[in-house]
């Protein structure tokens, strides 16, 4: 698994992405907390954050997340989206050799949150780490997904130049939060 | 026999050469694009390998074409997503036209896709008084100064970020005069988020559609595919009818080699399997989903066993970054929608050959882009078909405009030379006067004119080979 995680961690950076792992899904939520607080999320517009409720808080409650960073929200709405700070929401799989997260993305919530807000705060389980497209696509009924989204790295382009800018249209920064006791509640 | 030939290709051309920023411009972003591909494909035999099967899937898809588009339609109609027919591109146009009426429209955001640029769908929206808004980085750009993309991956890659901050601090409300590529980025983002959010609809193209599932595959960078595809209420995905493959495990080695082959990259950002409209619990998303195929020449194309192999392409540009023309002269010249080596077999194929018989001798037939073609499209080889299809009218043929591009001249010419080899005294007596006359023909007299523009014209010898034997002894043995 560790090797799997560390192909994926390289792959991922490679493309910009930042990837942090986590025994738990404590520690991974104080780290999200604290980088919640850290990018200056609050209640002030314009700097909220959204969240795709997912089963990563099954146990913990989004009660206790808003308590200890008001500004947090679990109301997703285009508008919302569109003025908020962070968007974090739960991804179904990982492709190890492309550094990429894939997404059951058919609540248009889930989209939203990926893309409008500058950041975007992806959560998944160690577990879910594939090693390429093809597992992947075994796993998924795709006929029977609306919208499928395979995300590897922030938005970028380079269409000035060639010269890569990062966060053209969606987020310049995608932070994977990657927690080794998820499958525990999701399986 | 004398047909009406615009040779816009050989002037336009000749300009471009003349100007030393727009080939500069080109020749970074081609080198870079060239090194970035070659670091994809270190080893040459798993290249090779990918290209085969690459090329396998899309043969295979296009044997069963009509089959697919079929079953298409079907596997669309059963997710919601509604499918609509288009054999010309005035009908597509209408029939988007009518979707956005409709639906009391009046604004398109739209994703990068050549096929709405082929159909010229931004002139017709605006006559009709809607508005369409590239949300493309690269198209937003030439959008501005009201442009055609010069790479079908890269629009705007003729111009270098002088150029495009002068034109974004002129064009762009409030805008501050900057050179910094990230600081023209932001601008850019801040106009087009203003207008996803306000959009009635999002137009986007399609990479691959695939016939089992009735999944629209679309590859991106930016985000803004992602957008124009779920943030306004209505989707329009329109696409070329050789779109199609079989399945989605035939999807996986075509994106692969799309992306290394195209900018260099083992993915691209986002990739979206997009299999039907929102359901009927959520609240934001798209209410509609609609496909259009367009045709536009293509089922002429298919008719053709060897040209078939034309529609096979997946649209990486990978031959314009590597021809010797493209990358000397940019991709306005062409004056065609699709310019490069693709372009070349592609344009006169869809607007005849002999109107557009210039393109498909605007080629050193070097070979380079059949070398890097991931769909082993053996673009070389289709040009000099071509060219003889522009002189000929083969009743066999389906080519668009077959045998108008021959010229009276060269006819005459071919007919003198094929009268004076058929006749030995004749002959003799031609290369008597060659050998004799030959040395004072004037440069560039008339007949030869068309021929010596980019040739050293040949001085004939002064004696004949046959002449040089009888004098100087020897056999024909």
């Amino acid at each position: 698994m560790t090797a799997t995680f560390e192909a994926f961690q390289t792959r991922a950076a490679a493309v910009s992405a930042e990837v942090h792992r986590f025994a738990t899904r404590h520690e991974g939520l104080a780290f999200i907390e604290c980088f919640l607080r850290e990018v200056g999320v609050s209640e002030a517009p314009g700097s909220g954050a959204l969240w795709v409720d997912g089963s990563f808080l099954e146990g913990i409650g989004s009660a206790h997340v808003t308590s200890q960073v008001p500004g947090v929200s679990f109301e997703v709405t285009r508008e919302a989206a569109a003025v908020a700070k962070v968007g974090i929401s739960q991804l179904d799989w990982a492709i190890a050799g492309t550094g990429t997260l894939v997404q059951d993305a058919t609540a248009v919530e889930k989209r939203l949150v990926s893309t409008l807000p500058p950041i975007h705060l992806a959560v998944l389980g160690t577990e879910r780490i594939l090693a390429d497209f093809n597992s992947v696509l075994q796993r998924l009924q795709p006929e029977q997904i609306n919208y499928i989204a395979f995300i590897t790295g922030p938005s970028r382009t380079a269409d000035i130049e060639r010269v890569l800018t990062i966060g053209v249209h969606g987020p310049e920064r995608l932070i994977v939060v990657v927690v080794d006791d998820f499958e525990k509640v999701t399986a | 026999m004398h047909a009406e030939r615009e040779i816009l290709f050989r002037e336009s051309a000749a300009a471009a050469l003349l100007d030393p920023q727009l080939r500069a411009n080109f020749r970074r972003a081609m080198d870079g694009l060239i090194s970035k591909r070659q670091a994809q494909f270190p080893d040459p035999r798993d290249l090779q390998e990918l290209r085969d099967l690459s090329t396998a899937i899309r043969s295979r898809s296009l044997l069963r074409l009509p089959e697919l588009l079929e079953q298409l339609e079907a596997s669309c109609t059963k997710n919601g997503i509604q499918v609509h027919w288009a054999e010309t591109c005035e009908q597509a146009n209408e029939l988007i036209l009518g979707l956005l009426r409709a639906r009391g429209a009046k604004t398109l955001v739209k994703g990068k896709s050549m096929v709405s640029e082929e159909m010229h769908l931004n002139a017709f929206l605006e006559a009709n008084g809607v508005e369409a808004i590239e949300s493309d980085l690269g198209e937003y750009i030439i959008q501005l100064d009201g442009e055609t993309p010069s790479h079908i991956i890269m629009p705007a890659i003729h111009k270098n970020k002088d150029q495009i901050a002068r034109q974004f601090s002129q064009k762009i409300k409030d805008a501050q005069y900057t050179e910094d590529v990230d600081e023209l980025t932001a601008m850019a983002r801040k106009v087009l988020r203003q207008k996803f959010l306000e959009a009635d609809a999002g137009l986007s193209g399609v990479n691959f559609a695939v016939a089992e599932t009735g999944t629209l595959c679309l590859v991106e960078n930016e985000g803004n595919g992602r957008m124009s595809t779920h943030v306004p209420p209505l989707h329009i995905a329109v696409m070329g009818l050789e779109k199609v493959v079989a399945d989605l495990e035939s999807v996986a080695p075509l994106y692969a080699i799309l992306t290394r082959s195209a900018t260099g990259q083992a993915v691209s950002t986002y990739f979206n399997l997009i299999t039907g409209p929102r359901g009927t619990d959520e609240k934001d998303g798209p209410q509609e989903v609609h496909l259009v195929i367009l045709d536009n020449g293509r089922s002429r194309i298919y008719a053709d066993p060897e040209l078939r192999a034309t529609l096979r392409c997946i649209r990486c540009g990978a031959c314009m970054n590597h021809c010797p023309v493209y990358t000397r002269v940019g991709g306005h010249a062409y004056e065609a929608v699709y310019p490069g080596p693709i372009g070349k077999i592609l344009t006169p194929q869809m607007e005849g050959v002999g109107v557009r018989h210039d393109l498909v001798h605007g080629s050193s037939l070097c070979g380079a882009c059949g070398e890097v073609c991931p769909v082993e499209i053996p673009i070389p080889e289709i040009l000099v078909r071509l060219r003889r299809e522009a002189t000929h009218s083969d009743p066999n043929s389906q080519v668009a405009g077959k045998g108008t591009g021959r010229l009276a001249s060269e006819d005459w010419t071919w007919r003198l030379w094929a009268a004076v080899l058929k006749r030995p005294t004749l002959y003799r007596l031609a290369t008597w006067f060659a050998t004799r006359l030959g040395g004072a023909l004037p440069v560039g007299a008339p007949l030869l004119r068309e021929w010596t523009r980019t040739r050293t014209q040949p001085v004939p010898a002064r004696r004949s080979l046959s002449e040089r034997m009888r004098a100087e002894g020897g056999s024909h043995d």
